[in-house]
């Protein structure tokens, strides 16, 4: 088969698992874009963020830090290390892909948590007997084009939004950051029950810590006592073993 | 604190180039890193960790102490239950925003 027709029968694989994630995409994306000029960012800033960084958590935070005007450098750190969990993603599918070394410049730009699902419910589909014919690589390429466009798109609806709507809607930012996840870590608890002491030392570590630390102080080290609180179980079970 | 644009976007310039090297680094330059297993449990737990950290002190928290009576929690947990009972993530913001417009009419 051609590597073009290939192209165009992995993109169509990856729109069938990416389509039913892109309303989420465009809904957040245009929360981004209100949330920006709520804060008096210009358009082409929050615009630039959006495919400048290209990732919804980090572009959030950072919105939010802004607001309440933290130092730069604790806004560059904090945002970076909300995105450490991408590492793991370009680990996971560095055993996936077959690339080319610029392609992999290419590809890892599109890392986000959605193309990361998209590729991996993807690769399930493939070993359960899936047989339409695709590359993993370009229905990973696929749906991070797909994710891109309608999350820059949305962000600058959302901004222009804000013009009109802004004396009809207004909410704190820190809520539309809650109300955001909230949907995510209900459904990370049903689903990795194994992973649910990770989520109650950290609450616990967030109700205690949250009285003297400030907002960006304390997601690092919430993160820190996520993973510390891990490695110190799989201690524990390599002891036991 | 006000910020200059340079600042802004060196900021933004800055976060985009970590961003995309903390993507970049095991795709390129390391090697596999699955096979550690304490490296690969503590990176996994920094999802479920972010989750509640933009979630709880962003819900309960104001000005530094806890307020537990607010519509904003309200409107979490309502959006929480609808995601436990329905099984749909992304329509938790939707819940929430929508819980959250309801109750600022009538609270």
């Amino acid at each position: 088969m051609k590597q073009k027709s290939l192209w165009w029968s992995s993109a169509k694989v990856s729109f069938q698992t990416t389509g039913p994630l892109l309303p989420s995409a465009i809904f957040f994306g245009m929360i981004f874009g209100f949330t920006g000029a709520d804060a008096g960012l210009p358009l082409f800033f929050v615009s630039g963020m959006s495919y400048i960084i290209f990732a919804g958590s980090a572009q959030f935070i950072t919105v939010l830090l802004i607001i309440e005007e933290e130092l730069i450098t604790a806004i560059v750190i904090t945002a970076i290390i909300v995105n450490l969990r991408h590492a793991l993603y370009s680990a996971v599918l560095k055993e996936m892909f077959v690339l080319k070394r610029w392609q992999k410049f290419l590809w890892s730009y599109f890392i986000i948590d959605e193309t990361f699902l998209v590729t991996n419910i993807v690769k399930k589909q493939q070993n359960t007997g899936d047989t339409r014919l695709y590359r993993l690589e370009y229905v990973f390429l696929a749906s991070g084009i797909m994710f891109w466009t309608f999350w820059n798109a949305a962000t600058i609806v959302g901004h222009v939004l804000y013009t009109f709507l802004s004396e009809v809607i207004s909410f704190p930012g820190d809520f539309i950051i809650a109300a955001s996840f909230i949907g995510y870590l209900v459904d990370y608890w049903i689903k990795y029950s194994e992973d649910r002491y990770i989520l109650v030392s950290v609450t616990i570590g967030a109700i205690g810590l949250g009285y003297v630390l400030s907002s960006s102080n304390l997601l690092i080290v919430l993160m820190i006592i996520g993973s510390l609180t891990a490695v110190l179980r799989q201690y524990t079970k390599v002891r036991r073993k | 604190m006000t910020y200059t644009e340079a600042e802004l976007f060196i900021g933004i310039g800055l976060i985009g180039l970590g961003t995309y090297l903390i993507r970049l680094v095991f795709m390129v330059f390391l090697p596999k890193i699955s096979e550690n297993e304490y490296i690969k449990s503590a990176m996994e737990a920094i999802a479920p960790a972010m989750l509640i950290a933009l979630v709880i002190p962003f819900t309960i928290f104001i000005g530094g102490s806890i307020d537990l009576l607010r519509i904003e929690v309200l409107a979490i947990v309502t959006a929480a239950i609808f995601v436990a009972l329905t099984k749909r993530p992304g329509l938790g913001i939707l819940v929430a925003m929508v819980s959250y417009f309801v109750l600022d009419l009538f609270v």
